[in-house]
């Protein structure tokens, strides 16, 4: 185990963006493969400070500042990553839905899964069907995670998912619904894969969706 | 002897028997309540507009459906904007014209104005919100900074309005949304050495004056509940009761805390039928009022941006009469 691991973890447990990007490359002048970075420093950090958010130890900000530091040290890693790396645990494109423009939940998101070792494509915001379907047939990804605020545009999700069965689409992808105007019923009803109630929960719900 | 609306409300909040419970449902003619609000630039001014900038020069977007749509254009999103930052001026005439002639209707009413996205709120829309978050812990002195200005601005408002219409007004309602569907969105911790000690300077305020302090918070912000009510929160505003808990709430504060607020806007009135509402609202009033008040049936309007419709509104109107248990 490269000894520079521990002190990734730290940095990403204690926010520290400034010296995280230090370590990062003493680690791979170690002889550590970026992914081997990303599997064995990034994901534990990351997975150690969701652990303490879910149980009300840490709260958002705690998130944020781990959230940072990961990036701090994606930020040299992602280039160096291979074709079949970049996509690590899987490939999520995420958006929130046409008719709403908020994304705060949607972007903690969108870092809690790149910090878990997905590769997240983010469409925005007020993104309508066809930029879904299309971004579907051009990134291939794994999962598509569909986010909602307002209850009058989660009917949005719906509409999604029916033109992705229509498109042929619906085998190869999973889905992921969240979002204030979204509940796990809601979900099913509308036809997703899967639910989180918020950005940790959506990284532990992923991991299952791709390893179905 | 029929009591005005003014003493319905008033015994409801300091639980001297009304002998009914109080409404706030305008738009169905039952209101005991008259607001009259500085001139604060809402987020926006009418349905087809979709960007506005406020006095504080956040610039408000939102999508063709109608809703309070979010802060997109912060000011200080970068520290270096701060030495250049135009601050509002609470003593701008323009915030109070025309306040004598909004008092127009409030004979006997209990009178409410209001200090609208009040210290968190503020703070995040000028700085961002996941910056503010963060800043919170890397950048306290500056956080301090700005969230200090925004106090003063607020309690230089309520000063002027007290001033302005002089033994007119009966509470204040501030609003600053704190909870996430799980819980508060900073550590308690941290919200009692940063934030309690600014609400308590605002809440002494008010109370100095005479006026009632009510807080609109969004959110499970059940963490922080008992320090509010350490403060002296008078009257707490919760829309979303089925994510606080109606019975652990009722538990812990009923009797304490005089609750405003509706049926859930999350889950019941988009959701379900007119008789879960009506079931909602009975437990409301058992759960969270008592013989000697606690509660106010209070509406909430701009049905389309959470989904439900008038006809659920004016039924739960109909359900906070109905169960009225102590209507004399």
């Amino acid at each position: 185990m490269n000894s520079y691991y521990e002190a990734i973890r730290k940095c990403i447990v204690g926010g520290d963006d400034s010296t995280i990007g230090g370590f990062t490359m003493n680690a791979l002048e170690d002889g550590a493969s970026p992914a081997n970075i990303i599997e064995n420093a990034l994901i534990p950090g990351m997975d150690s400070v969701g652990e303490r958010f879910s149980r009300q130890e840490a709260f958002l900000p705690e998130l944020l500042i781990a959230a940072d530091a990961m990036k701090a040290s994606l930020e040299i890693l992602r280039p160096l990553l291979s074709r079949e790396d970049s996509r690590g645990h899987g490939r999520v494109v995420i958006g929130t839905v046409l008719g709403d423009v908020h994304d705060i939940g949607k972007n903690i998101v969108g870092w809690m899964l790149e910090g878990a070792g997905f590769q997240v494509l983010d469409l925005g915001v007020d993104v309508p069907p066809d930029r879904f379907i299309s971004s579907i047939r051009q990134e291939s990804p794994d999962i598509l995670a569909l986010s909602a605020l307002l209850t009058t545009s989660a009917p949005q999700m719906g509409v999604v998912i029916d033109q992705i069965r229509t498109s042929g689409l619906r085998e190869g992808i999973k889905i992921l619904v969240g979002g204030a105007a979204v509940t796990s019923s809601y979900a099913l009803s509308v036809g997703a894969d899967g639910y989180a109630v918020d950005a940790v929960e959506a990284v532990r719900v992923a991991r299952s969706l791709v390893s179905e | 002897m029929t009591l005005t609306s003014y003493e319905v409300v008033r015994r409801a909040i300091e639980f001297g028997t009304p002998d009914r419970i109080p409404l706030r449902f305008a738009e169905f003619g039952f209101d005991d309540t008259h607001s009259v609000a500085p001139n604060q630039i809402l987020p926006f001014e009418h349905q087809d507009q979709h960007e506005n900038i406020d006095e504080w020069g956040c610039l408000w977007v939102r999508s063709r459906l109608d809703n309070m749509g979010q802060v997109k254009g912060h000011p200080l999103a970068e520290w270096n904007a701060l030495d250049r930052y135009r601050w509002p001026d609470p003593d701008n005439p323009a915030l109070y014209e025309g306040m004598d002639g909004k008092l127009a209707g409030a004979e006997n009413k209990y009178v409410l104005t209001e200090v609208i996205f009040t210290l968190f709120e503020r703070l995040h829309m000028l700085h961002g919100y996941l910056e503010t978050l963060q800043d919170l812990l890397l950048e306290r002195e500056r956080i301090e900074m700005v969230t200090e200005r925004i106090l003063e601005y607020d309690m230089r408002v309520i000063d002027n309005l007290s001033h302005k219409l002089p033994n007119a007004i009966h509470g204040i309602c501030f609003t600053d949304d704190w909870g996430t569907q799980q819980g508060p969105m900073i550590n308690p911790e941290l919200w009692r050495s940063f934030f309690k000690p600014l609400y308590r300077r605002l809440f002494d305020q008010v109370h100095g004056i005479g006026w009632h302090v009510w807080l609109h918070s969004c959110g499970k912000i059940n963490a922080l509940l008992e320090d509010f009510v350490e403060l002296g929160l008078d009257v707490g505003n919760f829309e979303q009761p089925r994510t606080l808990g109606i019975e652990e709430i009722g538990n812990r504060f009923r009797g304490r805390l005089c609750f405003a607020g509706p049926c859930d806007i999350q889950q019941t009135l988009p959701q379900k039928d007119e008789q879960q509402i009506f079931d909602e609202a009975k437990l409301l009033i058992n759960c969270w009022g008592t013989p000697q008040g606690g509660f106010i049936g209070q509406d909430k309007d701009l049905e389309e941006s959470y989904g439900a419709t008038v006809k659920k509104r004016f039924a739960m109107l109909n359900a906070f009469q109905k169960h009225d248990r102590w209507r004399i």
